[in-house]
């Protein structure tokens, strides 16, 4: 029982930071990110989950966030940013540099 | 992709080889960020090159020559030749080869995951000279982001090994703060200090303190640098230092 309670303690917080979360996943196939434009909220911190459904390797790179992530290929990886001010930041993929998308902050 | 790097291979040599052979040359004096970037080669060339009234602490020249490679996400090793000149009374010594070394940086964490992104650097240097000791040397390597400030915090220490090694571990702490202008050019500032041996407390003056003016950037796709200009601010510290970092990655 005591175990119980103590799993609920440590459990339940983590829970509701994780329900707190809303999704953002970025997916990358044919070298293209869906969506191109992903609207986040400003003001707290966020992750990205950037799912690679390509075989290939590919690199999320944005100046504007200072993040560069290698993702493997069929791989997924969690991009940890802010807190956000308002405003648009660039990203694009480092192996195929036409493939750009923008992360939105609200 | 392998394809892609083997094409990049030809101006990797020539662009080591040119640094190796033209002098001054880039020397090591830079402060570690706590990222490894997965499958990632890199070709580093640093230096400094010390200016000082003094005619033992003038035209002081330290350069590293580095391979490195991001093995995953979290590992990023190195492997370093190191060189250097001293002065004598009469003329400059010849420049020679003193060191090598196997760099290995630790990510403990996803950037941004965490309020500060920690990580940890790790190192041996193996004297290529006989009358030169070895050296462990660890780093704990904290960044912080400030919108488009970057704040990087170095703490060293270094133990030597081997006959003739000083049995006193030395502490130290380098920091390095840049504005994120453009990627081309990013403006800051670092500031060194060597505060000898830990259970030595020495006098400000006898530790070397340097601080000053550096700039950061990306060239094109593949080439950074940095460069700077550290003041010394103490007496044990050279007047000026002029350092620089070249890396070409691919």
């Amino acid at each position: 029982m005591v175990n119980l309670v103590l799993g609920a303690c440590i459990w339940l917080p983590v829970l509701c930071l994780a329900q707190s979360q809303p999704a953002n996943i970025i997916v990358i196939k044919g070298h293209q990110f869906n969506p191109a434009r992903l609207t986040v909220p400003a003001g707290r911190k966020i992750q990205i989950t950037v799912d690679n459904q390509d075989p290939t390797d590919e690199e999320f790179e944005s100046y504007d966030l200072d993040r560069e992530q290698v993702v493997e290929g069929n791989k997924k990886i969690i991009v940890y940013l802010g807190p956000l001010k308002p405003g648009s930041y660039g990203y694009w993929a480092d192996y195929h540099k036409d493939s750009k998308g923008v992360i939105i902050a609200k | 992709m392998l394809n892609n790097k083997l094409k990049a291979a030809p101006a990797i040599i020539v662009f080591f080889t040119a640094f190796i052979f033209s002098h001054p040359a880039f020397a090591e004096k830079l402060v570690y960020a706590p990222n490894a970037e997965q499958g990632e080669w890199e070709v580093e060339n640093t230096g400094v090159y010390d200016f000082d009234p003094h005619k033992d602490k003038n035209a002081i020249q330290e350069y590293h020559y580095s391979i490195g490679y991001g093995v995953n996400s979290f590992w990023h090793t190195e492997l370093e030749l190191e060189a250097e000149t001293v002065p004598t009374d009469d003329s400059i010594t010849k420049f020679q080869a003193t060191h090598m070394e196997w760099e290995n940086i630790f990510q403990l964490a996803p950037k941004g995951e965490y309020w500060l992104d920690p990580g940890i650097y790790l190192a041996y240097e193996a004297p290529l000279i006989n009358k030169q000791v070895g050296q462990f040397e660890g780093k704990i390597l904290l960044e912080k982001d400030i919108d488009k400030v970057t704040n990087i915090l170095n703490i060293s220490f270094n133990q030597e090994v081997g006959g003739g090694a000083d049995r006193h571990t030395d502490a130290g702490v380098s920091w390095s703060t840049r504005y994120r202008l453009y990627r081309f050019f990013e403006p800051g500032f670092e500031y060194w200090n060597d505060f000898s041996a830990i259970s030595h407390q020495i006098d400000y003056n006898q530790q070397s303190h340097q601080a000053g003016p550096c700039f950061y950037g990306r060239l094109g796709r593949h080439l950074n640098y940095n460069v700077g200009y550290l003041f010394g601010i103490s007496d044990a510290a050279p007047r000026g230092e002029l350092k620089w970092v070249l890396e070409y990655e691919f």
